[in-house]
């Protein structure tokens, strides 16, 4: 079955990312995980997303379109980056999740792909 | 330039569908990928299920789903390549979830260039 | 010396926005577009002293700042599909004043990405003064009321979402174009709001961006000269910031019919007439056009003596037709009593929703008025209490407590 792999990280997370310093060791982590992690799974697609600041939200009411500046607080956990899965259930998929470097201070929801 | 659109909706509202009104929002979603793909943006897309079946996982602790009250819950995704964020709102715009609920436009980390 | 410094500063404030539109349209990035620009002026004015000023020091800056542009991108190793881009836009450049053709001036990019959608609404008239004119995030702070910190970390983020959501510099498609200058206009209309406020307030000069905004309204005209809105949104800040120094005598509140003539400043006002004139030949009638024009009527009817209160009555009913605000009726309210017509004045307040009113000074000020000339002066002297407690400034407080005490002596 299809799961997808939601990476949620908190904002201390994301502001390793311009954080020379700390960047590697950040990066590192997540590679050993994304290598292990095909290893085990089939993974048939992912991607790491830039910040949340850099998110837009669009919606139509009535044929008018709204675009917005993704109002993001910077105390919630956001989504990081997602990877989409097949494996066997979702227990399993939530085995791999705990080991994702975001389950460490943010989180990872795991969902199943509806099948229609 | 790669986009995730994340589509946020109140799932409930497709519970209390009839068959028909279901089969015509899969419809809807259809001729959205198929217009994506004739476009030659389309990469990966898909639906969920509802929240209730998801679980969310901390270190050492599993939670099932649904996590909170949010009126509105990630019904699916899609992700696109386009020439750039003009052209990715374009596309949000046309989603049928950009009707019912919002699109989220988040881009693409391309990790060093 | 003191010349190449001269010289380096003049080109610094003349061509500080073009050089950057057409930088970072070339490289996406408007912050480092800036870096490199700030080194570029830095190199300069370590070598034009020594060595004279360039013939052309916009080519010059143009290409020192390219080179950091490049150096960075290489050095990063990010961003390599730039790097073609920016070579030939530099060698484009070179080529372009070498022939001495003007300079191409791309700053309409620059405005209509400082006022995209995408970014925060709050930080487009900031992004604008920054990019466009070059003002430093403290100046634009403190015309915002808010810290030099909390303002550069806003602007840095509008770049950085700039960049990496990869918003693009291309104009926007002609069927976004009406609402994308409806944005950029707004933009640069808050820019001169954040001007006017520090005249009632405190005198901080360096606060008042009218000037800027009126540059950049003046910019804009010029760049998309067949738009109405435009030109109009130029006249009626001139015909406001034309006024600016009889707004005040010894402190108090000047009503514009108490007005000093001596201190209006008539060029400004002559330009803002033939800026109204160009938008009425642009045949787009909008609000910022009638505002305008309504400017225009209270100044004829001082200077021409001209009686021209129907026709701002008229004005007002087109711009609530066209564009309802709270601003606008409480002015159709008041352009309706200085016409006599007191009780549609009053209808017109009364037909406003509470939720809109009740913390309105303007509404509670003009309320006042109507109530007193219809001799309702209980209620008048209630309504100037409610006025007086709602305005921000001492000139405004003492003008209205002045009407207040000629309503004599009220029951109360």
């Amino acid at each position: 079955m299809k799961i997808l792999m939601l990476a949620h990280e908190t904002p201390e997370d994301f502001k390793i990312r311009d954080d020379k310093e700390k960047f590697d060791a950040y990066m590192g982590e997540w590679y050993a995980f994304s290598n292990q992690l095909a290893e085990d799974v089939d993974i048939v697609a992912s991607a790491a997303l830039e910040k949340p600041e850099t998110a837009t939200v669009v919606s139509v009411r009535n044929g008018e379109r709204f675009v917005e500046d993704g109002p993001y607080p910077d105390t919630k956990e956001q989504l990081g980056g997602f990877f989409l899965i097949d494996v066997e259930n979702i227990d399993e998929a939530a085995k791999h999740a705990a080991k994702c470097p975001a389950a460490k201070n943010g989180c990872v929801d795991v969902s199943i792909i509806a099948n229609h | 330039m790669n986009y995730l659109l994340l589509l946020y909706q109140d799932e409930n509202l497709w519970e209390k569908k009839s068959e028909d009104e279901k089969a015509e929002t899969m419809g809807a979603y259809f001729s959205y990928a198929d217009a994506l793909r004739e476009a030659g943006a389309h990469i990966d897309g898909a639906p969920l299920e509802h929240s209730s079946t998801s679980k969310r996982v901390r270190t050492n602790r599993v939670q099932d789903g649904p996590f909170a009250d949010a009126k509105e819950q990630l019904g699916g995704y899609f992700l696109i390549d386009v020439d750039n964020l003009d052209s990715a709102l374009e596309w949000a715009a046309r989603c049928p979830c950009a009707s019912t609920g919002h699109v989220e436009v988040r881009p693409v980390w391309n990790i060093g260039g | 010396m003191n010349d190449a410094r001269a010289i380096a500063e003049e080109t610094a404030r003349a061509s500080y926005g073009r050089l950057l539109a057409w930088l970072s349209s070339r490289s996406n990035d408007v912050a480092a577009a800036e870096d490199a620009l700030a080194d570029a002026f830095r190199a300069a004015l370590e070598t034009w002293p020594e060595r004279g000023a360039p013939n052309s020091p916009e080519a010059w800056l143009l290409t020192a700042a390219r080179r950091k542009l490049i150096d960075g991108s290489r050095r990063k190793n990010t961003y390599k599909d730039s790097i073609p881009a920016l070579t030939l836009a530099a060698e484009e450049a070179e080529i372009a004043m070498r022939d001495e053709a003007p300079f191409p001036d791309e700053r309409l990019k620059l405005l209509f990405i400082c006022a995209h959608p995408a970014i925060d609404a709050g930080v487009r008239t900031p992004l604008m003064l920054q990019t466009v004119l070059g003002l430093d995030a403290a100046r634009i702070a403190s015309a915002f009321l808010v810290s030099p910190a909390a303002m550069s970390g806003r602007l840095v983020r509008a770049k950085r979402k700039i960049k990496a959501a990869a918003i693009p510099f291309e104009p926007p498609e002609p069927q976004a174009w009406g609402p994308r200058i409806g944005a950029v206009l707004e933009a640069i209309y808050a820019a001169y709001g954040a001007g006017w406020d520090e005249i009632d307030g405190s005198a901080n000069a360096n606060a008042n961006l009218t000037g800027e905004a009126i540059f950049l309204a003046r910019l804009t005209a010029n760049l998309i000269p067949d738009q109405g809105e435009t030109w109009g949104l130029l006249s009626l800040m001139l015909h406001a910031e034309a006024r600016r120094d009889a707004r005040r005598k010894d402190g108090a509140y000047m009503p514009l019919g108490e007005q000093d003539l001596a201190l209006w400043n008539q060029a400004m006002i002559d330009e803002a007439e033939a800026a109204l004139a160009r938008a009425w030949k642009c045949g787009q009638v909008g609000a910022y056009q009638i505002e305008a024009a309504i400017q225009s009527a209270h100044v004829a009817a001082r200077l021409k003596g001209h009686d021209t209160t129907v026709d701002i009555v008229l004005l007002y009913e087109k711009l609530n037709a066209l564009a309802p605000t709270a601003g606008a009726a409480v002015g159709y309210a008041g352009a309706l009593a200085a016409a006599g017509r007191f009780e549609d004045g009053f209808k017109v307040l009364d037909a406003m929703h509470p939720e809109q009113t009740k913390n309105y000074q303007a509404w509670w000020a003009v309320r006042a008025h109507i109530l007193n000339k219809l001799e309702r002066k209980n209620e008048a002297k209630i309504a100037y209490d409610r006025a007086i407690g709602l305005a921000e400034d001492e000139a405004t407080r003492r003008f209205l407590a002045a009407k207040r005490a000629a309503l004599g002596k009220v029951r109360s």
